[in-house]
């Protein structure tokens, strides 16, 4: 079989197995909705919110999401302007990655607002509120981020379905058609140099897009641990961090399953995993900071939540989140780092899941102490079924959206096997 | 597909899209926008004072924690009931030994806010609603200018562009904002705690929708039209004093003159515009004020 054949193979082909996965997961995105449809109808009163814990699991899962995001422009950005051509073969896996978890970010707030119904006013009022309020910075930077991920996804994309469109044949290669319109050939030249552009227009927007989240936080004076000046790098790092873990999940199930071990070669995924290993060790140095900078100089609200954290209430999720989470992975990266030509795809998989998973429940921890830190019983926080099962949802949904893509769209460019 | 010619594709494709744009999102968002536009700002207060700027100033050696203000300000603000047991004053009892620095977190260190037969002795009470901060960080991140700064310093709300996305708590340092969890009951006569006696809702005070925020509004509908808030009038040792700072014969002007006062978390650089001060009067522990 040729990577042509191969890389086609999930377009042409839909196994057994990938009906029941689609069809659960897409249960669970139902119980999910009528989760959401019981918070629309009784109001966000359903959730465990309260006047004083006012965000949690939807704002800690925007975080999350938009974290997630970075990395598929990331990998695909170096590709093109570095000439990081090693990585190809995940680049637009990743680029998927970023547009499905955008649309979750997006949702995440939609589902945290109390008036949905009311959202349009964001944009009556942009004009207006545009100099103060640093969530609709936010928004600006998320949408701008968007439309050019998604422009960057597509303009390289439509080489790639003309291709399949060759390689099948009947409703398969029509419904492909209708993806690429006004498709002539020859026009890679000009996508390939629009899409340079594009990278080098999309990495600033992409540094932005995470500050402006770190800002929406990091501006609010009275806030511990959230009032803080190196709040954009050190959520862009978080970022970077968990969404190349998140990549390196998703190609080497892919590989796997696809049957893409020639395609996607293991020196990849020990470049991305030494990488991984190095933005979580400056991650790890700077929580130490912050949590010296609370403890030691000990302004009363930063210690108390800084206590909270590592001694109090959230003592538990926050070591196990540091030491399994982040430390144990970060130590099987850099011993792997060391092995010359090693790589246990596998393990660097499962580290890496573990790695996304303690990535959100850092976010987690970002939002709810602070909130409800040095309150009575009132304050505190315990999420409820319905932010539960919006949550599982919120995970299922994307996923979902994947899966389905990935039987409508090429996921590796198929450059090399364009020149054969 | 090869049938129809790139411009012909276009232009029907621009019909369509003119057609949708026209017909469904342009009228549906004006029929929406347009009431709101022709309010100027949704939620109708009385005339902002002209040159006012109105605060309060509380007594918090002569407070005996009574709750008086708080019971006062639901009946008269029409705040929700159960489930959303809501009020926009918060009274803390405080340990008498607790030195006031601890005040600064909000709420304060060990502070309770159980009721309990007050004055209890060994204890003193600490009473907190809005500030209406001169430089308030709450209006500020506002994405929608749904809450707003008046001309005469009332923090206000503009209820019907809330869309709910709570910024404006996170930002607030006080805790002073509410926000409607659940659909707000009402129901249509209330007893009074202090009589028994039935009470009505308050015309004067709009009805808050679920899924908004809310907060004392220093009884706008009151102090705008020469009153007073509702709690400075119910108080009944005269612990709470409101007036126009700038007015220099209020009340409130001469009080800020001849005593000491202090604000909460004054380094935030919010300047509230509710003092505390003290005559050197405090509940003891045998329950008798030296």
């Amino acid at each position: 079989m040729s990577d042509t054949e191969k890389i086609l193979r999930p377009i042409k082909h839909t196994s057994k197995e990938f009906y029941p996965f689609v069809a659960s997961l897409a249960f669970i995105s139902l119980i999910a909705v009528y989760a959401y449809s019981r918070q629309l109808s009784l109001g966000l009163g359903v959730t465990g919110l309260n006047d004083v814990t006012i965000w949690g699991i939807y704002i800690a899962n925007f975080i999350f999401f938009i974290g997630i995001s970075h990395a598929g422009i990331a990998i695909s950005a170096a590709v093109r302007i570095l000439k990081a051509h090693r990585y190809q073969p995940i680049a637009r896996i990743a680029e998927l990655l970023t547009i499905v978890s955008l649309v979750m970010a997006g949702l995440s707030i939609v589902i945290d607002l109390g008036r949905p119904d009311r959202a349009f006013l964001l944009i009556v009022k942009f004009v207006e509120r545009f100099r103060y309020s640093p969530l609709i910075w936010d928004i600006t930077a998320v949408a701008t981020y968007l439309i050019l991920s998604s422009t960057y996804l597509y303009l390289p994309m439509r080489r790639d379905i003309k291709l399949a469109m060759e390689h099948t044949s009947g409703w398969r290669s029509q419904m492909l058609g209708y993806l690429i319109p006004f498709y002539e050939e020859g026009e890679e030249a000009t996508i390939d140099r629009l899409s340079f552009w594009l990278a080098v227009t999309i990495l600033p927007v992409m540094v932005m897009v995470h500050t402006t989240v770190a800002w929406i936080f990091s501006l609010l004076s009275s806030r511990p641990l959230w009032f803080n000046a190196f709040a954009g790098p050190y959520y862009i790092v978080a970022a970077v961090a968990s969404g190349i873990a998140s990549v390196m999940v998703l190609a080497a199930v892919m590989r796997k399953l696809y049957h893409w071990e020639d395609i996607i070669r293991p020196d990849l995924f020990r470049g991305l995993s030494n990488f991984t290993a190095v933005t979580v060790l400056v991650y790890l140095y700077m929580m130490m900071a912050e949590q010296l900078a609370a403890l030691f100089a000990g302004p009363a609200g930063e210690m108390f939540v800084s206590e909270e954290w590592l001694f109090g209430s959230f003592a538990a999720l926050f070591w196990l989140m540091t030491t399994l989470g982040l430390v144990i992975p970060f130590l099987y990266m850099l011993i792997q780092a060391f092995k010359k030509d090693y790589v246990n795809i596998t393990w660097t998989a499962v580290m890496s899941l573990i790695l996304v998973v303690a990535f959100w429940f850092k976010r987690y921890m970002i939002i709810v102490p602070t909130l409800s830190i040095g309150v009575q019983e009132v304050g505190i926080y315990s999420p409820t079924w319905v932010e539960i099962v919006i949550l599982l949802g919120s995970f299922a949904l994307p996923l979902l959206l994947y899966s389905v893509l990935t039987k409508v769209v090429p996921l590796i460019e198929m450059e090399e096997a364009h020149h054969e | 597909m090869s049938k129809m010619s790139r411009r012909e594709f276009l232009k029907k494709i621009g019909v369509i899209g003119v057609f949708v744009a026209f017909n469904n999102v342009a009228s549906n968002m004006r029929r929406v926008a347009t009431p709101l536009i022709k309010k100027g700002i949704g939620t109708v207060y009385p005339r902002a004072v002209k040159g006012a700027s109105f605060g309060m100033m509380i007594d918090v050696g002569a407070c005996i924690g009574c709750r008086r203000c708080q019971h006062a300000c639901n009946l008269e603000n029409n705040t929700p009931d159960e489930p959303s047991n809501m009020h926009w004053i918060d009274v803390f009892e405080m340990e008498s030994r607790r030195p006031v620095s601890e005040v600064e977190n909000i709420p304060p260190v060990g502070a309770s806010l159980d009721y309990t037969d007050a004055p209890s002795p060994d204890h003193w009470y600490m009473s907190f609603n809005c500030f209406h901060c001169d430089n308030p960080p709450c209006t500020k991140v506002c994405p929608t200018g749904a809450t707003y700064k008046d001309e005469d310093g009332l923090v206000l709300v503009n209820y019907d562009i809330c869309i709910g996305c709570r910024y404006c708590m996170a930002a607030c340092p006080y805790n002073a904002r509410r926000f409607n969890w659940w659909e707000p009951q009402h129901p249509s006569s209330r007893t009074n705690p202090i009589d028994g006696s039935a009470v009505a809702l308050n015309e004067d005070v709009p009805l808050r929708p679920r899924g908004v925020t809310e907060k004392c509004t220093f009884c706008v509908h009151r102090v705008r039209n020469g009153g007073v808030p509702k709690c400075v009038e119910v108080c009944p040792v005269r612990a709470r004093h409101f007036g126009d700072f700038n007015d220099p014969d209020s009340e409130v002007s001469k009080l800020l003159k001849t005593v000491r006062t202090m604000r909460i978390r004054e380094n935030l650089g919010t300047y509230p515009k509710l003092y505390y001060f003290t005559r050197g009067v405090k509940w003891t522990e045998d329950g008798e004020k030296h």
